[in-house]
């Protein structure tokens, strides 16, 4: 078999890109190997309450467990007084991949350190 | 990969200054051939929604048509499978590597998204940047171009390779509207009479490129001689811009959940400016 003369810029370039490939292929092989259909399993997590300009940001993370993406996923986040009043805050994803988690932010006006939180997706669609 | 003046086996290598400046031309044909794909929101998300697998077939059929298109036209006649293996690898890696620096620019690509989300989106525009970058390199140089298309021993043009061509051509022009939801609200809404005239206007378009208007290349690449081989060119490349857009309307998951009438509609859709690939796209990257 022909060996092609190459100079070092091309060897390098074809080493390179022999190692992007391969680790492209291989990465994705093995992906396809343990992907496992199941639906979107969306779960919702709440950070530490910042208090800012008179209101309370509750950082929201929103994590899908599932191997299918859904979209379009509202979130309430419900924040309930020791009165019992309750205040709802809700968020709105664009769109959530598989095995993968988006960050974000509801505010209220109570204080959610004088209450109980508690979040839940109301809903979403697949793509 | 040596194209500017295209290569048969090389028996010694070639300054650097050349290979630089090929790699200069393939960056720019990447680019070019690539920049609405990178710059629309329907191919991001497909990087996080496409299965691994369909991700991966993507890569292979991808991989095939860089090797079709260094056969039949990136490369002299007589380059061996390795040479053209060679060249085909190393456009595959300067596509992925240019697809990430770019999406990682525009912010599509971030160091906090998952390394599946981050191959997704990579993979889903280094494959027409890679394509870009073997169409740059070969038809952007200034340099003369030996063996300029594909004969066979006839003299006629080379009926395989014109095939590979047209695939390649239609796959670059229907590659930047296939994902936009353009396309399926078109589908969804015009009627059969209005389908059928798609396909029409797509026969005439492309008989008008390929035989009336004295296209670049038309003469020199497209057999003409007989009224068969006029209607056999025809087929042949609506034939080619119905594959390659079926394959894309797949990928980008235009299909799921798609009735056989709307899935026929979206192929018509994406077959015109696939055919206007097939046809003049063809003869301007060969």
């Amino acid at each position: 078999m022909k060996t092609p003369r190459k100079n070092v810029l091309e060897w390098l370039t074809f080493g390179v890109g022999t190692a992007l490939v391969l680790a492209t292929v291989v990465f994705l092989a093995i992906s396809a190997w343990r992907f496992e259909d199941t639906p979107p399993v969306v779960e919702i997590g709440l950070g530490t309450p910042q208090a800012r300009h008179g209101r309370f940001d509750v950082p929201v993370t929103a994590k899908n467990r599932g191997t299918q993406p859904a979209e379009q996923i509202e979130i309430e986040v419900t924040l309930k007084s020791a009165s019992g009043a309750e205040e709802r805050a809700t968020l709105h994803l664009d769109f959530l991949a598989r095995q993968s988690e988006r960050k974000g932010w509801v505010s209220f006006f109570g204080d959610p350190s004088r209450g109980t939180l508690s979040a839940r997706p109301r809903g979403f669609q697949a793509p | 990969m040596v194209k500017s003046v295209k290569k048969s086996f090389r028996t010694t290598a070639p300054p650097l200054s050349e290979s630089a400046q090929e790699y200069a031309r393939g960056i720019a044909g990447g680019m070019l051939f690539s920049l609405p794909l990178l710059y629309t929101m329907e191919v991001w998300s497909t990087g996080f929604l496409a299965s691994p697998l369909r991700l991966l077939a993507y890569v292979g059929i991808s991989f095939v048509l860089l090797l079709g298109y260094n056969r039949f036209a990136g490369m002299r006649a007589d380059s061996s499978f390795v040479e053209v293996a060679i060249d085909s690898v190393e456009e595959m890696g300067l596509g992925i590597l240019l697809a990430a620096v770019v999406l990682f620019l525009l912010g599509r690509v971030t160091t906090s998204m998952p390394v599946s989300e981050i191959v997704g989106s990579v993979v889903v525009e280094a494959m027409t940047v890679a394509i870009g970058v073997s169409v740059g390199t070969a038809q952007l140089g200034g340099g003369s171009k030996e063996n300029h298309g594909l004969r066979s021993d006839s003299g006629n043009p080379h009926t395989s390779g014109q095939l590979v061509l047209a695939i390649c051509g239609a796959v670059l022009f229907a590659a930047n509207v296939a994902p936009t939801e353009e396309i399926l609200v078109i589908a969804r809404e015009i009627s059969p009479a209005k389908q059928l005239g798609l396909v029409a206007l797509s026969l005439l378009v492309s008989s008008l490129i390929l035989y009336q208007s004295n296209f670049t290349g038309s003469q020199k690449h497209v057999r003409r001689d007989e009224g068969f081989w006029i209607a056999f060119g025809l087929a042949t490349s609506y034939a080619a811009a119905l594959v390659a857009s079926a394959v894309m309307l797949w990928f980008f998951g235009r299909f799921d959940g798609a009735s056989p009438s709307l899935s026929v509609s979206l192929i018509v859709v994406l077959a015109f400016p696939g055919m206007l690939g097939a046809s003049a796209g063809r003869l301007l990257i060969q």
